[in-house]
Parts: C-alpha cells; sequence; structure tokens
C-alpha cells in the first residue's frame, strides 16, 4: 500500500463510519441549527399566516409575502422557541401551520428594527428554488434562536 | 534618443489599434458573481385545509348490494325527499377546549354535519377548525336518526378567548352500494351560533424595555403535522391548539 493512502485510511474509515453513528451530539447541535427565513411565491393552501418547519439539522419560518411583516417574523420565532423547547431537534419532520395570533405588548424599537431589516434583506435576495415550495425567497437568519 | 514624428505616429496608431482590438474589461464580465445559493431544497408533504379536517364516515347496517330500497308501505323512496327536523349548532367552553357542536334529526340513508369552530381573541381571528360527520343507515328506513359533529379548538387561555360556530346539514336517499352511488330527495341546512366567550383578561402589560420583546399574555394558534422526513408520510395531524404566554425573544 502506498504510503500516503496508508497515513489517510484512518481518517477516511473514521468519516465513513461517522455517517452511520447515531446522532449522539443531537443536543448540542440543536444550540447550533440553522433558522432559514423564506417567502414561497405562493404559499400552500393551509389556512396559516405563517409555517414553521422543522427537519434534522434545520428550521425554517415560512411567512406569506403579504403578510411578512415584524410582528408575523416575531410571532414565528416564538413558536420556534416554544417547539425548541419542546424537542429540540427532531427526528421526523414538523410542520407548524400558524393559524393566528394575538399580540398584547409592544415591540421594542431595536427589535422591530431587526425584525424589518431581516425582511428588507430577503426581499432583495433573487427568487430562487424551495423544494416543495417552489420558487421564493430565503436567507440564514443571522441570529441564535433560544430553545428555553 | 531622439524621436521622430513619423515613428511617434506610427506608434500612436500602434496603440490605438491595439486598444481598440481588445476592448477594456468590464466589471460585469469579469467580476465574479458572488455565491450565494438561491436553492433551498425543501421537501415537506404539500397538504390542504381538507388534510386538517376531522372526518368520520360510519355506516350502520349492510346497504343492499343492488335495487332502490322501498318503504315499508312499497312506495318509491325516491319520490319523497329527505327530511330535516331538527339542525342546530352550540358552542362553548370545556376545560382546555372551545367547542362547536353541529347536531341535527333526520329521515333519510345519510345524514351529514360539517361544523367549524371559529376562535377569536378579543375580536381577533385566531383560527378555525372543521369537523365532517356523515352517517349512514341501511337498517330501518321509517325512525328519526341524529347525527353531530364535533369541532373544538385546543387551548389552555382562560380568559378573552371566544368561539363561533356554524354548520352545513345535509340528508338524502342512496341507491345501493358502489361508489358515487346515485343520490336523491336530498335537503340541506344551515345553523350558526355564538359567540360564548370567556371572561375578560386583565390589563395588558406595557413593554419597558424597547430593546426586547416579548407577547405579554398573547397567543398563538398552531396545528403541528409530524411527517417522514424521507417518505413524507403525514404520521400524525394534532389539531389546532391556541397557547397562552408568548415568551420573551432574546
Amino acid at each position: 500500500m502506498h504510503a500516503p493512502l496508508k497515513q489517510f485510511l484512518p481518517i477516511f474509515l473514521l468519516a465513513a463510519l461517522a455517517g452511520f453513528l447515531p446522532d449522539s451530539t443531537a443536543a448540542q447541535d440543536a444550540a447550533s441549527r440553522t433558522v432559514f427565513v423564506a417567502i414561497p411565491e405562493s404559499f400552500p393552501a393551509i389556512d396559516a399566516r405563517a409555517i414553521i418547519l422543522r427537519e434534522r439539522d434545520r428550521d425554517v419560518v415560512m411567512l406569506r409575502a403579504d403578510d411578512a411583516t415584524a410582528e408575523s417574523l416575531a410571532m414565528s420565532l416564538i413558536v420556534l422557541r416554544r417547539a425548541r423547547a419542546r424537542e429540540r431537534a427532531p427526528t421526523n419532520g414538523e410542520m407548524i401551520p400558524i393559524t393566528g395570533y394575538a399580540l398584547t405588548m409592544g415591540m421594542g424599537a431595536s427589535y422591530r428594527a431587526l425584525m424589518n431589516r431581516t425582511l428588507e434583506a430577503l426581499g432583495e435576495r433573487p427568487v430562487g428554488d424551495l423544494g416543495s415550495f417552489g420558487p421564493g425567497r430565503f436567507l440564514r437568519f443571522q441570529l441564535q434562536v433560544g430553545d428555553g | 534618443m531622439p524621436c521622430s514624428t513619423p515613428r511617434l505616429v506610427v506608434g500612436t496608431l500602434v496603440l490605438v489599434l491595439v486598444a481598440c482590438e481588445r476592448p477594456a474589461p468590464t466589471a460585469v464580465s469579469h467580476v465574479p458573481h458572488p455565491t450565494v445559493p438561491t436553492d433551498l431544497t425543501l421537501a415537506a408533504p404539500l397538504l390542504t385545509q381538507d388534510d386538517l379536517t376531522a372526518v368520520s364516515i360510519v355506516t350502520h347496517g349492510e346497504r343492499p348490494s343492488s335495487g332502490l330500497m322501498l318503504s315499508e308501505g312499497g312506495e318509491d323512496e325516491g319520490l319523497v325527499p329527505a327530511t330535516i327536523y331538527t339542525a342546530t349548532t352550540r358552542v362553548g367552553f370545556q376545560e382546555g377546549l372551545a367547542y362547536a357542536e353541529g347536531s341535527m334529526e333526520y329521515a333519510g340513508h345519510v345524514g351529514r354535519v360539517e361544523t367549524t369552530a371559529n376562535v377569536a381573541f378579543e375580536n381577533q381571528h385566531l383560527g378555525e377548525s372543521t369537523a365532517i360527520e356523515q352517517e349512514s343507515s341501511w337498517a330501518s328506513l321509517d325512525t328519526r336518526r341524529h347525527v353531530f359533529a364535533f369541532a373544538y379548538v385546543r387551548t389552555d387561555k382562560t380568559c378573552g378567548l371566544s368561539v363561533f360556530g356554524a354548520s352545513e346539514h345535509a340528508a338524502w336517499w342512496e341507491l345501493f352500494q358502489v361508489k358515487n352511488a346515485p343520490t336523491f330527495g336530498r335537503v340541506e341546512a344551515s345553523s350558526q351560533a355564538g359567540p360564548a366567550s370567556q371572561p375578560a383578561c386583565g390589563k395588558h402589560v406595557t413593554n419597558e424595555n424597547p430593546d426586547t420583546w416579548s407577547t405579554g399574555d398573547g397567543l398563538t394558534c398552531t396545528y403541528l403535522i409530524t411527517y417522514d422526513l424521507d417518505t413524507l408520510e403525514v404520521l400524525q395531524v394534532e389539531l389546532l391548539y391556541c397557547s397562552s404566554g408568548g415568551g420573551v425573544l432574546f
């Protein structure tokens, strides 16, 4: 066997094994799970103002194009936070349509500005493919969403 | 070394020609676009609102394999319409539930009630849940039958919620047992109820820190649909739940 091959064989084996190992660090991964915010051009035919989509390693907040407001984004993030508290990294897929929400407290100015900046940046993204949800825009959310 | 005029002219021409032959690079052609991914490959079951409706279709007794059902007097039932004697909807709250119950008394082979419970918080629409109950009976044709549909929204909220209810009622006769069998004598009715309301909530708290945000005693209403990530098969649909408490982000 060639020397370089011999040298890297353990690394190859470890890498191959890693793909089949159970996710023993799921809890740790959950803290750093990626959150995307997306606006499909055609929203699913469900009575929902927003939808949370949870996969094994990422969460997606899907907003309606005509209801993409600071409030709807913030409420979606709160629902996501609750979902993470219930199950940090789901083994099955989860779809959480949010049919409605009621706000009884105002949003801080800086927080509202953050939500609006996120939505503005999302609006400037090019239209791409959102898989099952067809064409739409998305971006990676820049803040960590807690799970407590 | 002195530079003669002809040499200057020739040199200038050469420079001009070279410049014309190779245009200056533009920003568009030579600056690469930023490699930001534009695709997010999401795979999820594409559900419609009907998938979130609780449907129960029950058949009592055996349908005839063929032929028209006749009444005891031998009269063809197809000549008289089915009958809806009463059609009502009522709404209310039980522990952990806001509900609407639609019911009817009828005569016919099939009775169907579709009831929707519509929940609002301080006049702000939050969501609705629909239940469909359909019963078929072939055992005895001359009795009044009763069917009801119970639509509900789960909630931990104890103040500020209102629930409205609406039902569509229908009864009809059917021919023999085949899919999409001919129906006749169909009658329909509708009923509404509400609102039933919880006690009003206390005074809303105010957000004293402008850099944080809380929903205070607000609430959100959500479904929870669980599906297999590989096959996209829907494993479970939890009906609408309105949860109070809101939360604080960041």
